[in-house]
């Protein structure tokens, strides 16, 4: 490893992220793993690694993988912080980073298009229906999806979805 | 001596300035730039200019020599040298003219290297002229200068310790044995501080209180020494050489001259309470001293707990030294110096929520007494929650330490403690396993390394790993670990039988009150600061008043003891003079401008970090001379004109704006830059060469709270291109004002000020505020050259344009200052 490139390349990965000062400030000190119920499970996942990562200039290889995706955010880890590097704060920039470059996990897509169409994530069925009725809970109320879509345009959410891309745009989705 | 000064200035009055300019030619240092025969020759055409003449080396005998005979023979009254920045030679040439007879302050220095021929080389038409400029500013401020004379204080001869730890003992033990009187006070009711818990010390595993305890006696005993134990200081007045303190001595209930400690009370005491010096492990009676070593060897009676059944009262017997209606007692003192050795205080670990409040999560402290021989358990190291020996024990560091949530800062020793109590336990029980979660083991000093090893040979396991949580078992009581190894990137999930933390060391209570009382100030993490972090270490900001040991910071032992030594050291400095001189630069009040004798005003006293100003009810503001530093942040908020800085007054400073601006002033910028940040780092851009635009001139006051808004003001009504007003650096965690906070009132008033340069219509890029440090030449170069550019987008016209529209406002707002000379007043006030 020779340090001037990835240097250079720390600069050009981390300019475009919000966060990036606070990340620089990481001294790596593991707390963020040894609470994280994530990296309980999954050996691979450590949001202190994948800081390290991004320091020195390995953004990419990160944002191209599913590790940015993994975080729950139970924000364990943004308060036991002692640089209070607001690691929540980190994975939110990683993600939107992450699907600006078209690395959208399909289940996550899936999930949006389901929002885009129906205004729900969990869309209601006549089941659920029925077992409201019979727990004497309120109905669902209506979602005004035209509204949904028009924000998911404007804000250009629906071009991160590859498959609501695919149908052009919104329209007829 | 004041009425002298105001006398000799009358006198001056009539006499005629006779003034002298000498060009120095720095070798080529300015000659290779500037023709210094020409520059000489402008000079001798100023007003007021008897001799002007040029030199190879003007800091030289032969220059100084030259100096010296022009004063004796042409009679000279004022002397200007043309050479390098004041801030090197400036003590060079007011010894000179003094040796001539001449007062010292009736010298000028005008920068034409640094500020001139080192940064415009590649101009020299531009630094021709600009030399001619800065010569002729001088001239100007020349004319407007008065003599001042030094100012001297008696000092008494005695000294006050506050704080009897260890670096308080040994700076109160220093003085004492220079023979000055000290007074050595101490909160607790016995000193030795912090050090008297510690079992051992680190990297030597000495015994801490069989080092500490003969130290302690000396001080008790030493015949230079009055020890006030149980004692706090209540109020300090005065300054330094010359310091009035009260203080409060809290009764113990037990006179103490009476007891001669025999102990025969404390068996009686039916009262069973912890002991605060065991951290609470153990206990101690309602009438007790905090250990069997304390000094002085006095009992006294907790009156919170005592029942007043009398017992102890019978087991005295005739020597009757109990007495329960004793009352606070207030003594006053009269010393020339103070030192402050208040110590630290642990951060109390149960803030970082993750590492739970468990029955056996204990701190280093407590540790400490439960490992020490003499304490509660006898040196049986022992778990809290069933009192059974621990067999595995992990440390974890950085507790409140180098966390955004609670300290930033590292504490230094904690490191080192802990390997030590590890050692320590390890060589207690051989059959122990420790391990020691940490971020970075810093073992800096002398033979800290070598323990460090020495700790890992004896195979206590270490983790890099800052541990995110502790969980406890509730029926074993067991606690385990959850960290991340970040050296394998592993979790660990390490069950113990007990946590020892080492928190960080916090400034002790009541600090910031102490620091109110003693006018110094704490640093962003609440300790106390020094005058300078690298050359001032022990000095505070209010001169007579110094700091050793923890108060300042997180210390060692060694450490601690080398700066109570150091302390006393500079305490001496002022005491064995018996009289301290100080630089008369300070602020004056013309009483009968003050606005404070009809109205509530104040607001002088409220810039003064130094607590120099008094505004009493219907009474004129009044500076107390020796605890003025001489900012000149008053003198720039007095919203009557009232205040001015001896050296630095208006007329001078107005005097100076108006030679700098008499000629093609829209091309120029002016500069106001604080002496000891953005006039050094000006200072730096020309020993560095860094080449910059030539139209700056900077103006130089000691702080730039000095800058009045009416200067800046003036400067435009004058047709100013541009002002810059710079200072040491601010942030709004820090400043490294020289004046503590003098910077902070720039901030505001120069920032107030851009809406009404709005308002007259004058762009607001036009005025610049800038914090450049002493170390920022290139940065410094930098603002001018942009500063520069922006001069010239602007272009001379618009400029002018700008500058005849907001003239008339202008010159109502400044309508005092219409007729500078006559209508500023000043001390230093010139009848030309």
């Amino acid at each position: 490893m020779s340090l001037p490139k990835p240097v250079l390349e720390r600069e050009k990965a981390l300019k475009s992220l919000s966060t990036r000062e606070k990340i620089l400030l990481c001294f790596q000190c593991g707390t963020c793993v040894g609470g994280c119920p994530i990296a309980r499970a999954i050996s691979r996942y450590s949001p202190r690694k994948i800081l390290e990562k991004i320091l020195l200039g390995d953004a990419k290889n990160i944002l191209t993988s599913d590790l940015v995706w993994l975080c729950a955010y139970c924000h364990t880890c943004y308060e036991r912080c002692p640089q209070q590097v607001g690691l929540s704060n980190v994975f939110m920039d990683l993600k939107n980073l992450a699907a600006d470059m078209g690395n959208v996990p399909e289940e996550l897509a899936k999930e949006a298009l389901q929002m885009i169409r129906t205004g729900w994530i969990v869309p209601s069925s006549p089941v659920i229906d029925r077992r409201r009725v019979e727990m004497k809970l309120p109905p669902i109320p209506k979602v005004n999806v035209a509204e949904i879509q028009e924000i998911a345009k404007a804000t250009g959410f629906l071009n991160l979805i590859p498959e609501a891309k695919k149908r052009g745009g919104g329209r007829g989705v | 001596m004041r009425r002298n000064d105001m006398e000799k200035r009358e006198q001056l009055k009539e006499d005629k300035v006779r003034l002298g300019v000498y060009v120095c030619h720095c070798g080529l240092n300015i000659a290779g730039v500037i023709d210094c025969d020409k520059i000489a020759n402008f000079a001798a055409k100023l007003p007021d200019v008897v001799v002007a003449r040029d030199n190879r080396y003007m800091c030289a005998d032969p220059g100084q020599e030259m100096i010296k005979k022009d004063i004796k023979e042409l009679g000279l009254n004022r002397v200007i040298v043309a050479a390098c920045s004041p801030r090197l030679h400036e003590p060079t040439f007011r010894r000179c003219v003094k040796e001539a007879g001449l007062n010292p302050y009736l010298f000028e220095m005008a920068n034409i290297r640094e500020h001139c021929t080192w940064c415009h080389s590649h101009d020299p038409e531009a630094a021709f002229e600009k030399a001619k400029d800065l010569i002729k500013t001088a001239a100007s401020k020349a004319r407007y200068l008065r003599p001042l004379e030094v100012m001297e204080v008696p000092v008494t001869k005695r000294a006050l310790v506050i704080g009897g730890g260890v670096a308080g003992i040994h700076a109160a033990l220093d003085l004492a044995d220079m023979d000055f009187e000290v007074y050595l006070v101490e909160r607790e009711l016995s000193i030795g501080g912090r050090m008297a818990q510690l079992d051992k010390t680190f990297p030597t595993l000495d015994c801490s209180i069989c080092i500490l305890g003969p130290k302690m006696v000396d001080a008790g005993r030493h015949p230079n020494i009055k020890l006030l134990s149980y004692a706090e200081v209540e109020k300090v007045d005065g300054f330094i050489g010359n310091f009035h303190v009260k203080i409060v001595k809290k009764p113990r209930y037990v006179i103490e001259d009476k007891c001669n400690g025999c102990g025969e009370c404390v068996k009686a005491c039916p009262i069973d309470v912890p002991n605060e010096f065991d951290e609470g492990l153990g206990p101690r009676k309602a009438i007790y001293v905090p250990f069997p070593q304390a000094v002085p060897l006095k009992y006294a009676i907790d009156k919170d707990r005592c029942i007043e059944c009398y017992k102890c009262v019978d087991a005295c017997g005739e020597r009757e030294a109990i007495d329960l209606s004793m009352k606070p007692e207030e003594i006053e003192l009269d010393v020339g110096t103070i030192v402050v050795a208040t110590g630290y205080d642990l951060f109390d670990p149960s803030e970082i929520k993750e590492y739970g409040a468990y029955d056996n999560v204990i701190n280093s402290l407590e540790l400490e007494r439960l490992i020490n021989a003499a304490g509660p358990t006898g040196g049986k190291v022992v778990r809290p929650s069933d009192s059974k020996k621990p067999h595995r024990v992990a440390f974890i560091q950085c507790v409140g330490s180098r966390d955004e949530r609670a300290k930033i800062y590292c504490s230094g020793f904690c490191c080192m403690y802990t390997i030590k109590n590890a050692i320590l336990l390890k060589e207690k029980y051989s059959d122990i396993e420790i391990c020691i979660f940490y971020m970075d083991m810093r073992t800096w000093f002398k033979g800290y390394e070598e323990f460090y090893r020495r700790a890992r040979g004896e195979g206590i396991t270490f983790i890099r790993g800052r541990p995110a949580e502790i969980s406890e078992d509730p029926i074993t009581g067991n606690l385990t670990i959850s960290a991340e190894n970040t050296s394998t990137g592993e979790l660990v999930d390490l069950e113990v039988d007990m946590v020892v933390l080492s928190p960080a060391a916090v400034p002790r209570i009541g600090m910031d009150k102490l620091g109110r009382t003693l006018t110094i100030t704490t640093d962003p993490s609440g300790f106390f600061m020094e005058s300078h972090p690298k050359l001032k270490p022990i000095d505070t900001a209010t001169e007579g008043i110094f700091l050793c040991g923890a108060a300042q910071g997180p210390k060692d032992i060694p450490y601690s003891v080398a700066q109570g030594s150091a302390a006393a050291a500079r305490a001496a400095r002022i005491l064995a003079r018996g009289k301290w001189e100080i630089e008369p630069i300070v602020a004056y009040v013309y009483e009968e401008r003050c606005q404070n004798t009809s109205v509530k005003c104040g607001i002088c006293a409220t810039r003064c970090p130094f607590g120099a100003i008094v505004a009493e009810l219907n009474q004129p503001a009044k500076v107390i001379s020796a605890k003025c530093h001489g900012c000149g942040t008053c003198v720039a908020d007095c919203p009557t004109s009232a205040l001015t800085q001896m050296h630095f007054t208006d007329a001078q400073i107005f005097s100076q704006i108006h030679a700098i601006l008499e000629e093609e002033p829209e091309k120029k910028i002016l500069g106001f830059l604080c002496n000891w940040c953005s006039y050094a780092g000006a200072d730096l851009a020309g020993t560095s060469r860094f080449e910059y635009p030539p139209n700056i001139r900077a103006i130089r006051v000691m702080c730039s709270g000095r800058v009045d808004r009416d200067f800046i003001l003036e400067a435009f009504r004058k047709g100013a291109g541009m002002v810059l007003v710079s200072g040491c650096r601010l942030s709004e965690q820090s400043s490294d004002c020289h004046y503590i906070s003098g910077n902070r009132h720039t901030e505001k008033r120069v920032k107030a000020l851009f809406p009404v340069l709005e308002k007259i219509g004058i762009s607001p890029q036009r005025l610049r505020l800038e914090w450049v440090s002493a170390a920022e030449g290139e940065k410094y170069a930098q603002i001018v050259k942009e500063m520069a550019e922006q001069l010239v987008a602007l272009g001379s016209e618009k400029i002018k344009e700008e500058n005849a529209k907001a003239k008339p406002f202008l010159d109502r707002m400044l309508k005092k200052l219409a007729e500078p000379t006559a209508a500023v007043p000043s001390p230093g006030n010139s009848s030309t």
